[in-house]
């Protein structure tokens, strides 16, 4: 029984379209209940839904053979698990928003609160800039409201929420995706499996861009 | 519904007698090792941690020392400075003191490993796979060993001239298997069609070593990838006859750390375990690090995480021995040890406990009988949690 672990929440519904598409799925997974593992015993796997950062920890310690999880995930804890593949869905990008028209001096250590404490770090070293990181779980664009932090390091998606609140990109970090994960463990025992889930969704995409481009070219 | 794996059905220390006794029959002598070091060793090796997190104290001579979180690097330590003039072959069972990045805490690693040091043959690599493979036929049933050689893939990577950024890049998607992330950093690289096609062959190498090998020698691109190639054929040709050679990957994700690993490098899977539980392979250059001439080689078995495999019984104890406050002790003891000669996991009380109020669990219930002097079992006495 291979042991898939999905993220609930929006993302979880992309993904388990991505799924779907390659013929996993569970019927009870678009009833409205609350279960939280799915099982289908003719295609011998089961779901479970976790949440989104719990993915790669159920996937590391192998309770889960494969997961999905964002990018942004991965970097911030950088668990030991193979990222197989780029699931294309759940498609954003990490950025630094600051209130419109804030001037980003360069003497005074910049305060940036964010949830991804490691990205930031990170990301300011690279630019040789001193910061104080001020870790939040949520709600991160009313830090700068509020002067809690000079800037935010956040995901954006449409940036809605960000001109709503009177902030503004000054910075894009990285893109972020969803990403297949594997433990290391289950990959060398349940390869064929594994590796076939994977295959069947990097042909997937393909067919997908070839539909995209054909529909782009006019050809039927 | 049980989501648990196959568990490590040895007892563990047993396992670990058996992993020594193979060990011994190899030729292999016990180590001395101190259990701690000075910390400076650590701060001049630093790049052959896993981690820089050292648990460190002052001794009473103002003298900072250190837990040590890492045993090869005391092995090497100890060697003496002249060339040595025989192979050495050592091993241990010691434990480390490591930082955990999941719940950064410091945790105490129990392993069991060889190290075989010296001036280093061709039969050195063939003796450390067939040992490794062994060990986790003794652990498990199922078992697989990814073999890799990090001086094979230093080299190739080398020769299509990657910047070292991109070198990174390329590392890290071999490493994890992701070969988007190759994809991506390849499109950034200017390099022919013929390197980003051997490059994407070695990262997606994953197969049994013997079928794989045609593949690893159509990249070679120089004398010292031939070499290296012969290291790995000889392997091959070594396990022909060994009831493990389906059990050995040639897998590149399998690399180690290029400033740590030079030659061939080991990971060991059992189905039991979630995560690797054995991890080795040629390190010439702490020696190297160290002024000390010769090759090392060697693996370490991780018994902590086997402990983390095993089993938990059902039942903290098989048997809950009741006794009257007023027993006769001697009397007591001996229908103890009647059942203690079973094998059984006896917990003795006064009938006078409360049983509701026990903090651990129990198969049975047996209740001292005066008139027999004897622990007689009642049934329907299961607790549990």
């Amino acid at each position: 029984m291979l042991n898939i672990a999905l993220p609930t929440g929006r993302l979880g519904g992309q993904v388990y379209q991505v799924f779907k598409s390659i013929d996993y799925s569970c019927d009870d997974f678009t009833k409205d209940n609350r279960k939280l593992v799915l099982e289908n015993k003719e295609k011998n796997f089961r779901f479970f839904l976790v949440k989104p950062a719990d993915v790669a920890i159920y996937v590391e310690h192998g309770v889960a053979d494969i997961g999905v999880a964002g990018k942004d995930i991965l970097l911030e804890t950088n668990p030991d698990v193979y990222e197989l593949a780029d699931l294309q869905v759940g498609k954003c990008k990490i950025s630094v928003a600051a209130p419109k028209g804030f001037q980003n001096g360069a003497i005074a250590p910049l305060k940036v609160a964010t949830k991804y404490v490691n990205i930031a770090k990170e990301y300011y070293a690279s630019k040789g800039r001193e910061i104080e990181v001020i870790q939040l779980s949520g709600s991160i664009e009313l830090a700068p409201i509020l002067g809690l932090s000079d800037v935010i390091v956040d995901i954006v998606e449409t940036g809605t929420t960000l001109r709503e609140n009177n902030l503004e990109v000054t910075a894009d970090i990285m893109p972020i995706s969803a990403r297949l994960l594997a433990n290391k463990a289950s990959y060398k025992f349940k390869a064929k499996q594994i590796q076939e889930i994977v295959d069947a969704i990097q042909q997937s995409q393909l067919d997908q861009q070839k539909g995209v481009s054909q529909k782009q070219g006019g050809t039927p | 519904m049980n989501t648990q794996r196959n568990k490590i059905n040895k007892e563990l220390d047993q396992l670990a007698r058996e992993i020594q006794a193979l060990f011994q029959g190899r030729g292999y002598q016990y180590a001395p090792i101190s259990r701690f070091e000075e910390y400076d060793l650590y701060v001049e090796n630093k790049n052959f941690l896993a981690s820089e997190h050292i648990i460190s104290f002052m001794d009473m001579d103002g003298k900072l020392l250190a837990l040590k979180p890492d045993i090869t690097i005391s092995i090497a330590k100890n060697l003496p400075a002249t060339p040595l003039t025989a192979q050495q072959r050592l091993c241990y069972r010691d434990e480390v003191y490591r930082f955990s990045r999941e719940n950064r805490e410091y945790k105490v690693v129990e392993q069991i490993g060889v190290e075989l040091m010296g001036q280093l043959d061709s039969f050195c690599n063939v003796e450390i796979v067939d040992l490794a493979l062994d060990s986790l036929a003794l652990i498990s049933e199922d078992f697989i060993l990814d073999l890799s050689h990090n001086g094979f893939a230093h080299q190739l990577l080398k020769s299509t001239g990657l910047s070292r950024r991109l070198e990174q890049e390329v590392l890290s998607a071999i490493y994890n298997k992701s070969t988007h992330e190759l994809e991506e950093a390849l499109a950034t690289a200017a390099l022919s069609q013929e390197n980003q096609e051997d490059i994407v062959t070695l990262a997606t190498l994953s197969s049994e070593l013997l079928s794989t090998l045609p593949k690893v020698k159509g990249l070679i691109k120089n004398s010292t990838m031939e070499k290296y190639y012969t290291e790995l054929r000889d392997i091959a040709d070594a396990l022909e006859n060994s009831p493990h050679k389906n059990r050995v990957r040639l897998d590149f994700s399998a690399m180690g750390d290029l400033d740590y690993y030079n030659g061939i490098v080991l990971l060991g899977y059992v189905k039991e375990s979630p995560t690797q539980i054995l991890a080795g392979g040629r390190y010439d250059k702490l020696l190297e690090r160290m002024e000390k001439t010769g090759g090392a080689l060697g693996f370490a078995i991780s018994l902590s995480q086997l402990s983390l495999s095993k089993p938990r019984p059902a039942f903290d104890f098989d048997v809950l021995a009741l006794y009257p406050s007023d027993v006769n002790p001697a009397a007591l003891l001996k229908a103890l040890k009647t059942l203690y000669a079973d094998n059984l996991r006896v917990r003795p009380e006064p009938d006078t406990s409360q049983l509701s109020t026990l903090d651990f669990t129990y198969k049975d219930i047996y209740y001292f009988n005066e008139t027999t002097q004897t622990l007689e079992p009642q049934k329907g006495g299961e607790k549990s949690c």
